[in-house]
């Protein structure tokens, strides 16, 4: 009993240091829409993203993801132990775009390179730590499950839970473009990577077919700890004649913001589809912001994926001069497991102005484990 | 800082409760957690040509409600068996599923026709 005590408080301080940190979401939710399954399949995490586990490492990533799986495959998957886990995600992006004098220019730079941990205290129990090598957010957390009811809760530092946990925070329902370049005064919405992880108090219920997550944060819109960041989400997957669909809506408050949206997706054989609706208040300015998102994939052949997105912002509905709308088409190939080389072309048009922007070109490298 | 705190010790005050099992269902094999279980797993597949959604329901692998996986643990008590009481005791290699069914759901041959 004594030594239970311990081990309990033993566990409480070392918990702590999952404290210090204080992350950006990086997930392919297509991978789960196309497979009818929610995040937590292939993620510790139980709202997807970040490090893998055991089946997202050695089965999906090893084989069911690439192009060419390895003819002898690695016996390391990431676990040091039963207890322990380790990953990493690094990606390297190359930007080419061209100025207003038709200068092409090409920036090359680490966008990510996060160090993951996993501590599986005891069965039901879980601590989480991801960590930005390149100095920016990072994120930690510890779990405990309920099995009786299919749930856990959820405390720590990290993003709330809302709509689509994209991997191209470029998306203007997500963060948009960090730098303004299109003369408006946001150009997207609130997920931007600058902005931080918060203490987050988070509760999670598989019910049937549904997936509902319910949180209370300190100030994640203001960034005022003395604010309660309030969000809730809902997620319904099922199948319809065959096929995989998937909706849910989800919702931000804090203090006079809100920050409603639906989502959805759907997989039949190789295509997939993802959409995702955003309206906010208080976002910039008093008006009501409107963000769009809909991707439609093609999977050529295990390991290459065509994509084409269309993206849209509105940053005050109430007018009709600012707004941008994209249209992206790339390639995702994933040609050796742990190995992800993604291209994308696309266009930014402003509503005010007549011609398109010049195209921008994005080559990013993914590695993990 | 104080939220955070107060936060993990909510979580930590629920986890006086009953541990959940790591694994649920495992009826035949020995294995007691995930990183045990998923290469026994991957071998299976292959052996039998298949994805892990061909026997489980991927949102709970624990449900039995695909009778692929009936099937396949009666499979699995027949290797076993096959093993314990011949391959050993005779000193032989062991039988895995692919000794059958060399990466296809049913045997390439019909174990009824005669040569």
């Amino acid at each position: 009993m004594k030594a239970q005590r311990t081990i309990k408080s033993i566990y409480f301080l070392l918990s702590i240091m999952f404290l210090v940190f204080t992350e950006t979401v990086w997930a392919i939710p297509r991978l789960a829409v196309q497979n009818g399954v929610s995040c937590v399949t292939c993620h510790v995490n139980p709202t997807g993203s970040g490090l893998r586990n055991e089946y997202g490492s050695s089965i999906v990533s090893m084989d069911e993801l690439s192009w060419k799986p390895l003819s002898k495959q690695p016996k390391f998957t990431g676990a040091l132990s039963d207890h322990l886990r380790i990953g990493t995600d690094l990606r390297m992006q190359t930007y080419v775009h061209s100025d207003e004098e038709a200068q092409w220019e090409r920036v090359s730079f680490p966008m990510q390179l996060e160090i993951y941990g996993h501590w599986l205290i005891t069965p039901g129990i879980q601590a989480y730590a991801a960590m930005d090598a390149l100095g920016g957010n990072s994120e930690g957390w510890i779990s405990k499950e309920f099995s009786s009811f299919s749930g856990y809760l959820r405390a720590g530092r990290m993003i709330p839970h809302f709509g689509w946990a994209l991997d191209d925070h470029s998306t203007f329902v997500r963060g948009g473009n960090i730098k303004l370049k299109n003369g408006l005064n946001a150009e997207g919405m609130l997920f931007s990577p600058m902005r931080s992880t918060v203490s987050t108090l988070e509760g999670g219920l598989n019910a049937g077919d549904f997936f509902i997550t319910a949180s209370v944060s300190d100030g994640f819109v203001s960034g005022n700890t003395g604010s309660k960041t309030f969000t809730g989400r809902v997620e319904y997957s099922g199948m319809l004649r065959g096929n995989t669909v998937l909706a849910g809506g989800s919702a931000i408050q804090e203090d006079d913001f809100l920050l409603v949206g639906i989502f959805g997706g759907a997989a039949m054989g190789p295509f997939t589809w993802m959409g995702e609706v955003d309206l906010a208040n208080d976002w910039v300015g008093d008006g009501t912001s409107l963000a769009s998102f809909s991707e439609l994939s093609y999977s050529l052949v295990q390991g290459v994926t065509l994509t084409a997105q269309y993206d849209f912002f509105d940053e005050d509905i109430g007018y009709l001069r600012n707004a941008l709308s994209r249209i992206s088409a790339g390639i995702e190939f994933f040609p050796f497991p742990y190995v992800e080389i993604r291209s994308q072309v696309r266009v930014t048009k402003v509503a005010s102005e007549n011609e398109s922007k010049n195209p921008e070109l994005l080559f990013q490298l993914h590695l993990w484990y | 800082m104080k939220f955070s705190l107060l936060s993990i010790f909510v979580v930590l005050l629920f986890s006086g409760a009953v541990q959940a099992q790591d694994l649920k269902n495992v009826q035949v094999l020995p294995f007691k957690n995930a990183r045990e279980i998923v290469p026994y797993m991957k071998e299976m597949a292959k052996d039998l040509g298949v994805k892990c959604n061909y026997c489980h329901n991927m949102k709970d692998k624990s449900l039995d409600e695909i009778k692929h996986k009936i099937i396949t643990r009666d499979m699995m008590k027949m290797v076993k068996g096959i093993n314990e009481n011949f391959m050993t005791p005779l000193k032989m290699d062991a039988i895995t599923c692919w000794t059958c069914h060399r990466g296809s759901t049913s045997p390439p041959y019909n174990i009824n026709e005669k040569p």
